[in-house]
């Protein structure tokens, strides 16, 4: 019996998500019960090094750089990002204060929302148009007729490709908020 | 379009950062005597390079710190002599509108020789019994790296009915043995130390191996001015009697006069060993008399 779409593709959204949440926020208690709150502030400095490390994936998409398999440096991306956010969401903690950090970490968790959904949307078309194409292929249909067959579903995977790079522009907002951020950090810390 | 989009992004963020640096910016609440600095980060701040001491200097003018404001006038106004010291090595802001929340890392290495043994300029005397008849020399027990500090309390220093009242400053310890005593630790304690006591059970009776018993199987109610030795099973009162009767010794009540090693040969051995009869220490047949 085929999983439902509930169970296979939004339930891990769900998961992923909440538990980069919930970690950072069991961090963020140790770190207060062991009066180590200083520790925080170099958080935020490691979660965004690990961050950028993470988008060694988008130099080898845009063969930037030549070697590494695409694959494992998506998987790479995904996770480093993931634990970078995690790091960043501590060091933000729950302080209502200056508005340009707190938008930087809206951005993050909604950069950080898109890629996953863009994750499993990804892997859900793949995973429809490998099993129509197979299903075509038993029926009798040469790779090329079912290839046919199968042009708007081939669509509909470019618009969900197309979809994951409303990734981009909203990292890209997270990048500029980051960046001044820290200029103003170093500008009027100590 | 990218780049457009890019560049009115940073322009905006920029533009709104210059415009409300205190909402875009802050850290945390200034000080209440900071309020008018609001969104002034500049008075302050040098860019990239910090708070500059000259800047609060400008202001809080050291020789002139604490001199209207300390309701004690005999408070030392030690900022007057901290004109090599950085401001923010004790005060930051950010912390909220009390100053109180903006004072760290104060270090006593600031003050004078003599400033240091002013402490109640700046430290409130204890209420207790115990710092009431001392002297303002707190350094003879405190020290400048904390309260509970490495200085030995000395208790000579006490005087009067209160020296022996330890019960002033300790704690009375809750087993069933020190329960039983009133205020006289002296007896078993010295003021150098509480362990080891001066207590030594074998002075009354030897525990040896086969009367390593709890205290209340000889201490009934926990009254450890007496004694019973037919609390074991091992000394029934008829045994025991029977044992007696044929020396001739009738008082059962004080066993450790003759048995004070808890070896009931023990008269015995003594008679051998002193060729006396045994009768020097209080012999049971003393104890007919």
């Amino acid at each position: 019996m085929k999983q439902s779409v509930f169970s296979k593709y939004l339930l891990p959204f769900f998961q992923w998500y909440a538990l980069m949440i919930l970690i950072a926020i069991v961090i963020d208690y140790f770190l207060h019960r062991l009066q180590l709150l200083s520790v925080g502030r170099y958080l935020g400095y490691v979660g965004t090094i690990i961050v950028i490390i993470s988008f060694v994936y988008s130099l080898r998409k845009r063969k930037l750089i030549k070697s590494g398999s695409p694959k494992k440096l998506l998987e790479l991306h995904e996770y480093l990002a993931w634990i970078g956010s995690i790091l960043i969401i501590v060091h933000a903690g729950i302080h209502f204060n200056a508005i340009l950090p707190w938008l930087a970490l809206l951005m993050l968790l909604i950069a950080v929302a898109t890629g996953l959904i863009g994750k499993f949307l990804l892997q859900k078309a793949n995973d429809n148009l490998k099993d129509k194409k197979q299903d075509l292929i038993v029926k009798g249909l040469s790779k090329e007729e079912a290839g046919s067959q199968l042009f708007l579903d081939s669509v509909t995977v470019d618009l969900m490709k197309k979809w994951r790079t409303v990734h981009l522009p909203i990292t890209l907002i997270l990048g500029i908020l980051v960046l001044l951020h820290i200029i103003t950090i170093v500008m009027y810390s100590k | 379009m990218k780049r457009i989009i890019v560049i009115a992004i940073v322009a905006i963020c920029v533009w709104l950062m210059y415009a409300f640096p205190h909402a875009m910016l802050n850290p945390g609440e200034l000080v209440s005597g900071h309020q008018e600095l609001y969104n002034k980060c500049n008075s302050c701040h040098n860019p990239f390079w910090g708070v500059s001491s000259e800047k609060c200097i400008a202001c809080h003018k050291l020789e002139e710190i604490g001199k209207d404001s300390v309701k004690n006038k005999g408070s030392i106004l030690f900022h007057r002599n901290l004109k090599d010291q950085v401001c923010t090595t004790c005060h930051t802001d950010h912390k909220g509108i009390k100053p109180v929340n903006s004072m760290s890392n104060f270090g006593h290495g600031f003050l004078s020789a003599t400033e240091k043994t002013k402490c109640n300029s700046c430290h409130i005397k204890p209420s207790g019994k115990l710092h009431e008849q001392l002297s303002t020399d707190c350094n003879s027990c405190h020290n400048t790296s904390g309260w509970k500090s490495a200085v030995s309390f000395n208790h000579a220093m006490i005087q009067g009915a209160d020296k022996n009242n330890c019960l002033l400053c300790h704690q009375k310890p809750t087993d069933v043995l020190h329960g039983s005593f009133k205020n006289n630790c002296l007896e078993c304690h010295s003021s150098d130390k509480w362990v080891p006591s001066s207590f030594d059970h074998s002075s009354y009776f030897q525990l040896d191996q086969h009367h390593n018993a709890k205290c209340n199987i000889c201490h009934s109610n926990s009254d450890f001015k007496k004694y019973t030795c037919f609390g074991c099973h091992e000394h029934s009162e008829s045994n025991i009697r029977n044992e007696h009767d044929e020396e001739g010794i009738s008082n059962l009540n004080n066993c450790i006069a003759c048995h004070k090693s808890g070896n009931k040969h023990e008269m015995e051995n003594s008679e051998h060993s002193n060729g006396n009869g045994g009768k020097e220490n209080g012999g049971g047949e003393k104890d007919d008399d």
